[in-house]
């Protein structure tokens, strides 16, 4: 180790994630050019970098919806699998928050949270329904239960997607770009959502451009350009001292001096 | 200004009423036939291997350019002589109007499945579910939402199109009419009546899915 190099606590563990060498094109246009990463268990770790520098990409990768061209994603030790069958079980344990929210229109809030132990773990339905409540308790939205999505202004609807993907206990919460199509005035309750559940020790990752979040409630921020690592470090590093100058352009464009 | 004599209506109203009853089995039979072969094809046309969405819209494209008179008569004087399966009348109409009506439902099922925005699917299997099970939680129910309106009035063509079993002699009501009128020697009456029998059967039918989909609408959107 060289003194540059900045210390990543959660790292004395093995990895829950690590990405070995994945690319992935969209015709001529290299998304993700060779990565190789790491997370750790219990870290909050925040993708940040400019539109297309291949973020989202590599969160959508991560459980196989959108597979990488060659690499390879290992959760947990093992590799992820390439048959719809397999892969699947893998999902089970992952939790996946979208932009857009993609809540079911329809079912209810509490029939949203609770489709997932119903459909998949085959949890009893009333056992279900009562876990379910219990998370939209949680998230702050026990009296919303019986909403259709249609009547849920976007931050509770994002609300009830952490809560949905919480039900299944998964092992990493992986959110891609959460308060991208929110209004400002509701991004604030999302992030707080996610704030608890970074104060409980979960692991994370977190696609996003808000940088006071990224930098208030991260371990590791990972900063990506051109497909490729730019830098990674703790937040105190990327936000205050930045050891690229790419790095400091792009904080500078957000108004992170 | 004819005489409006309504009598042999009268005279005859069981012999009409079971025509009534027949005209309403046949219907919902081929309403449940094609729904359900429609849902089934519609599913595969879009998720199935490429042959079989290729044989699917083949068969589609077939069905949407031959009229049902057409099959109908075909299956019932056709079909046997090809065959040597003999199918009775009501059967050979409720097979040709079925085979008919769901190459219809297939387009509108297909329709209905593509409009539903690919993130619902990457939800459902983000969560871990298998592709049958997120067609069947989140996809179909929300495109049958979505559907409804077409689904509606296809099934009124299907009520409306069992009148045209009547050339193979199927008792169903258009064929009682028929019956009625020759020996009455009074087409005006009894047809008219039969204009009156269709409407009433067909305008609540349109009206209820109507009301359906307004009542369901918002839980097509997403």
């Amino acid at each position: 180790m060289t003194d540059t190099t900045p210390i990543r606590r959660a790292a004395t563990q093995r990895p829950l994630l690590e990405y070995k060498h994945v690319h992935k094109a969209f015709g001529a246009f290299k998304a993700i050019d060779d990565i190789s990463l790491e997370i750790y268990p219990g870290e909050v770790v925040c993708f940040i970098g400019p539109s297309g520098s291949g973020k989202s990409t590599l969160l959508r990768g991560t459980n196989g919806l959108d597979p990488f061209d060659g690499g390879e994603v290992f959760f947990d030790g093992q590799a992820l699998p390439r048959k719809q069958s397999e892969v699947r079980k893998v999902r089970q344990r992952m939790g996946m928050v979208f932009q857009n929210f993609e809540l079911f229109p329809h079912k209810t809030a509490l029939q949203n949270v609770a489709i997932g132990p119903i459909t998949v773990l085959n949890t009893d339905k009333a056992q279900a329904e009562q876990q379910a409540m219990a998370l939209l308790a949680k998230v702050g939205l026990a009296d919303k239960a019986d909403n259709y999505p249609v009547n849920l202004s976007g931050g509770q609807q994002q609300r009830v997607a952490i809560a949905r993907a919480l039900a299944m206990q998964p092992e990493v919460l992986l959110f891609d770009e959460p308060t991208s199509a929110l209004d400002p005035e509701t991004i604030g309750e999302v992030l707080s959502v996610m704030k608890a559940l970074a104060d409980e020790g979960r692991t994370m990752v977190i696609v996003t451009h808000e940088m006071s979040f990224a930098r208030r409630v991260a371990d590791w921020v990972i900063v990506f350009e051109r497909g490729k690592v730019l830098e990674q470090g703790p937040p105190e590093q990327i936000f205050e001292a930045p050891t690229v100058g790419r790095t400091k352009e792009f904080l500078g464009h957000l108004g992170w001096a | 200004m004819p005489d409006f004599d309504i009598s042999p209506i009268v005279d005859s109203w069981q012999f009409l009423a079971t025509g009534i009853g027949v005209t309403i089995l046949l219907s919902l039979l081929c309403m449940a036939a094609s729904l359900m072969l429609g849902t089934l094809l519609g599913v595969g046309r879009v998720y199935g291997p490429r042959p079989l969405q290729l044989a699917i819209t083949f068969y589609v494209d077939t069905m949407r350019s031959i009229p049902v008179l057409v099959v109908i008569v075909w299956i019932y004087f056709a079909v046997p002589i090809l065959t040597g399966i003999n199918f009775p009348p009501f059967w050979s109409a409720l097979i040709a109007i079925t085979i008919h009506i769901t190459a219809s439902i297939v387009e509108i099922v297909r329709a209905g499945v593509e409009s539903i925005r690919e993130g619902q699917c990457r939800a459902g299997l983000a969560l871990g579910m298998s592709w049958p099970q997120v067609i069947m939680k989140i996809v179909l129910p929300q495109a049958a939402i979505r559907m409804l309106p077409a689904i509606g009035s296809v099934l009124s063509v299907t009520i409306k199109d069992t009148a045209i079993a009547s050339v193979i002699a199927v008792p169903e009501f258009m064929k009682r009419a028929e019956t009625v009128a020759s020996q009455s020697y009074q087409p005006m009456e009894v047809f008219t009546f039969a204009i009156l029998v269709y409407f009433l059967l067909l305008f609540p039918t349109t009206r209820t899915v109507d009301f359906i989909y307004r009542r369901l609408s918002h839980l097509g959107r997403s």
